[in-house]
């Protein structure tokens, strides 16, 4: 298994690995360190950046240029009235304003300054202009009287202030540059954390994403199989009809909560041919038509067409007057017995239908769906013993079949173990001296004092499975009996005892032929084991070795009612058997028909050049006799030697006639 | 009486909400004050010119309030700016452009003094300003407002104010 197995894909892999906690966690703690170091990272970034902007103010910077503008102006103003050698009284009044725009001034630089960071320059430069702005009052408060020593002291002290003012300017330009770098270097390592940690989050996102796909895509594969396993549990897959299932629940629902419920069981004939003959893909068109044929029937009466199995459908239907049911039997038949083309050939089948209602069921039967369903079966099975093709409606008079069947059902096997079940014996008469040489063992039930023929029971014992105890309680019964009389009267009768092909399944059945022999004491060539083909044989090797094992314990093998079987010639090519037994169908025309004396010719022709000793059964005239005497047969059983009676009465019958005919040669 | 009460508390409750620093409506005794004049441009192009003594002819009030360069709180005597742009036809305009006597200027827009009472102070402590002071005409903003507005910054607040113009 794993030889054939492939290699798991990187899903598969990745899928297991998501399937360990360790991964889970191991992812989970990567996501949280890679945010945790991006927030890390940016805020330390937004923390330079602050304190580089606390230490450049932009308002600081238009402080050191308004100053330098201020002191200007003090300067212009002194020296034009230097200039003029007197200073007016609009000059003064523009002097003081200046003055105070300085005062101001500086006193906002200062301010500015002592609320940012230590920077000497700005100190430096803010000690200059109060120096400026102190001989400027000093000329306001002197009325300007000394305009020489004014006017050189100023432009002293406002040269000093400059060289300060730009000392300071400088610093700020400094401090801009570095927050413009900063900035820079920020906005690039932020791109950066950014990158790796959308790249990180990508990668999780897209396996997360292919993991859900995957997971999606297998949610809905396991839907799709789990409706395919629903679908499959509830309907055929070759028709697409409810399968036996459905229709048991639908039936048992509708059986519980509906009166008028009508049920056909619908039965293919002759589609064991087309499989054989056209092959299994023909038989399933056939089935396919069947469905098809179905379903357009019952569409129009609602009513549910399934299929059970093999060649078995089933209709259900909500109604159950008998006038519109014969109709729609009538309309199914019909249809699926219209031809259909299969591969260039023209393929049909017929079909049988059991019809039950709910309305037939008298008290004595239980009325639920396994019931009606017994019923229809019991219907369908009388069709198919009248003919093909048919419809039958389970009735009263079916009804009394039916409970009479159930019943023997029921009772056999008690009569099986009690001795109720009886065996016959027919007579084998060698044709050339007319004489009696052995005995066909024939099962008869004696059921309340009333012989029961065996066409009305061994069915049932076949379709219960008893048919093997009946089988094999003849063997015993007849052996024992007819080898005590042998012994008894020192003879040598021969006892067959009819078989059906289900034995030649198991070797079981070797040992139960030795054990009879054993505990009867008959001896082994005097015991031939007639093989009835109730059902077709089908595992033919087995078959030949336990016919192998019967003939190395020295009994007989003889096919019982050859000529109408499911295979016939099969047993003469395939077995080794060493006798047939012709059916009387081969025989019943040949006192008024040429084809029917011909095949019987033939058939007694093939049986002597394989070897094989020929009984001719059914022989009820002496015409008859006189017919086969003339081909060759040397051995019959028919009517005409005698009819099946009770063991004891017919061997003392044969005895007598032994002892009639001795005496006769004896006279 | 329990009513009475009640109602003591809520009048209680309702004084202490009321800002100290919002203006006040004030009275003021003419005084001499240091030579200035504010120029207001108008729409259609007439000049109002008001000196601190008749800018002190309109409706006064005083604001006690801090200035980013006063740490102790002071009496601010003056007329609103709203009401100056009112009387020159400037209060519909986006913005106006103001000028100081030192050749500062800065904008200031219509949401500032539609939404914070911007003082023009003439006094100071009942004095007349001074050059010194940051006067003679000085913007006054209560700082609580100040602080609050989104759209106060601190070079709304001139000083030495000489012209108002639409921007």
């Amino acid at each position: 298994m794993n030889a054939v197995a492939s290699k798991p894909g990187v899903m598969d892999r990745l899928s297991g690995a998501f399937l360990r906690r360790s991964v889970v966690a191991g992812c989970v703690i990567t996501i949280l360190t890679i945010c945790a170091v991006a927030a890390y990272y940016v805020q330390a970034t937004v923390n330079r950046l602050e304190n580089t902007h606390q230490s450049f103010n932009d308002r600081q910077l238009r402080n050191g240029y308004v100053a330098m503008s201020d002191v200007q102006r003090l300067v212009l103003i002194l020296q034009d009235a230097y200039g003029n050698r007197s200073m007016s009284a609009q000059a003064a009044e523009d002097f003081s304003a200046a003055a105070d725009f300085l005062y101001v001034r500086t006193d906002t630089f200062r301010r500015v300054q002592h609320s940012g960071g230590y920077m000497e320059t700005a100190d430096n430069a803010i000690a200059a202009l109060q120096r400026v702005q102190a001989l400027a009052d000093e000329a306001i408060a002197t009325d300007f009287r000394n305009l020489s020593y004014l006017s050189k002291e100023l432009t002293a002290r406002a040269q000093f202030a400059r060289q300060a003012l730009v000392a300071f300017l400088d610093d700020m330009r400094r401090l801009q540059d570095q927050l413009l770098l900063k900035q820079s270097i920020a906005v690039a390592n932020q791109r950066l954390v950014i990158l790796i940690t959308l790249s990180g989050l990508s990668v999780l996102g897209i396996a997360a994403t292919l993991l859900l796909r995957r997971e999606v895509s297998a949610k809905l594969a396991r839907r799709e199989a789990e409706a395919r396993v629903r679908h499959l549990a509830f309907f055929d897959p070759l028709t697409g009809l409810p399968n036996r299932v459905q229709f048991q629940d639908r039936l048992s629902e509708l059986m519980k909560r509906e009166a008028g419920v009508a049920l056909l069981l619908v039965d293919l004939d002759g589609f064991k041919q087309v499989n054989d003959t056209h092959g299994h893909a023909a038989g399933d068109a056939i089935l396919q038509h069947v469905a098809t044929a179905l379903e357009k029937v019952v569409a129009p009466y609602n009513g549910l067409a399934s299929r059970l199995g093999g060649d078995e459908f089933s209709i259900i239907l909500t109604r159950n007057d008998l006038q519109c049911l014969k109709g729609i039997c009538q309309e199914a038949v019909e249809a699926i017995n219209q031809p259909i083309s299969y591969e260039g050939e023209t393929l049909s089948v017929a079909a049988s239908i059991g019809v039950a209602t709910d309305r037939q069921f008298s008290s004595e039967t239980q009325l639920n769906a396994d019931g009606l369903t017994r019923a229809a079966d019991f219907a369908l099975y009388a069709s198919k013993s009248s003919g093909k093709g048919q419809f039958t409606v389970y009735d009263e008079d079916l009804e009394r079949q039916f409970i009479e069947r159930r019943q023997m059902v029921e009772e056999l096997p008690s009569a099986i173990a009690d001795g109720s079940l009886e065996f016959f014996l027919q007579p084998k008469v060698h044709l050339p001296s007319q004489l009696v040489y052995g005995f066909e063992a024939l099962a008869r039930w004696r059921r309340n004092g009333v012989i029961v023929p065996p066409r009305d029971f061994i069915s049932i014992a076949e379709e219960s499975g008893l048919i093997a105890d009946v089988d094999c309680r003849v063997l015993n019964d007849a052996t024992r009996h007819v080898a005590a009389f042998n012994r008894q009267h020192g003879t040598d009768f021969s006892i067959s005892v009819n078989f059906s092909t289900v034995h030649f399944t198991s070797r079981k059945f070797i040992w139960i032929v030795k054990d009879a022999l054993e505990s009867s004491g008959l001896r082994p060539e005097l015991l031939t084991i007639e093989i009835t083909e109730t059902v077709e044989m089908h595992d033919w090797d087995r078959a030949k070795e336990i016919i192998a094992g019967i003939h190395d314990l020295g009994v007989r093998i003889s096919i019982d009612d050859f000529g109408t079987g499911f295979s016939s010639l099969a047993y003469l090519r395939k077995t080794v058997a060493d006798e047939i037994k012709i059916d009387r169908s081969l025989v019943m025309d040949i006192e008024t028909s040429d084809p029917s004396r011909f095949l019987l010719d033939a058939v007694l022709d093939i049986a002597r050049n394989l070897d094989l000793e020929v009984i001719v059964e059914g022989i009820e005239s002496p015409k008859q006799v006189d017919i086969i005497l003339g081909m060759g047969a040397d051995s019959a059983q028919g009517y005409y030697f005698g009819r099946p009676m009770p063991g004891e009465d017919a061997l003392k019958l044969a005895l007598a006639e032994h002892a009639q005919i001795a005496q006769k040669s004896a006279s | 009486m329990r009513a009475i009460s009640f109602a003591a508390i809520i009048a209680v409750f309702l004084a202490g909400s009321v800002r100290a620093d919002a203006p006040e409506p004030i009275e003021l005794e003419p005084i001499d004050h240091v030579a200035a004049e504010l120029v207001i441009a108008g729409v259609g192009g007439n000049e109002l010119r008001f000196t601190p003594a008749t800018l002190e002819q309109l409706s006064t009030y005083r604001v006690r309030t801090t200035t980013p360069w006063r740490e102790e709180p002071a009496d601010f005597d003056g007329v609103l700016l709203a009401d100056l742009l009112r009387l020159s036809g400037l209060d519909t305009v986006e913005q106006i452009r103001v000028t100081a006597e030192n050749d500062f200027a800065t904008i200031i827009p219509r949401a500032l003094w539609e939404t914070v009472p911007v003082l023009v102070a003439t006094r100071v402590d009942g004095r007349a300003h001074t050059r010194r002071e940051r006067g003679p005409i000085q913007f006054v903003i209560p700082m609580a407002d100040y602080t609050s507005s989104p759209v106060a910054s601190e070079a709304h607040l001139v000083w030495m104010a000489a012209r108002i113009e639409a921007e």
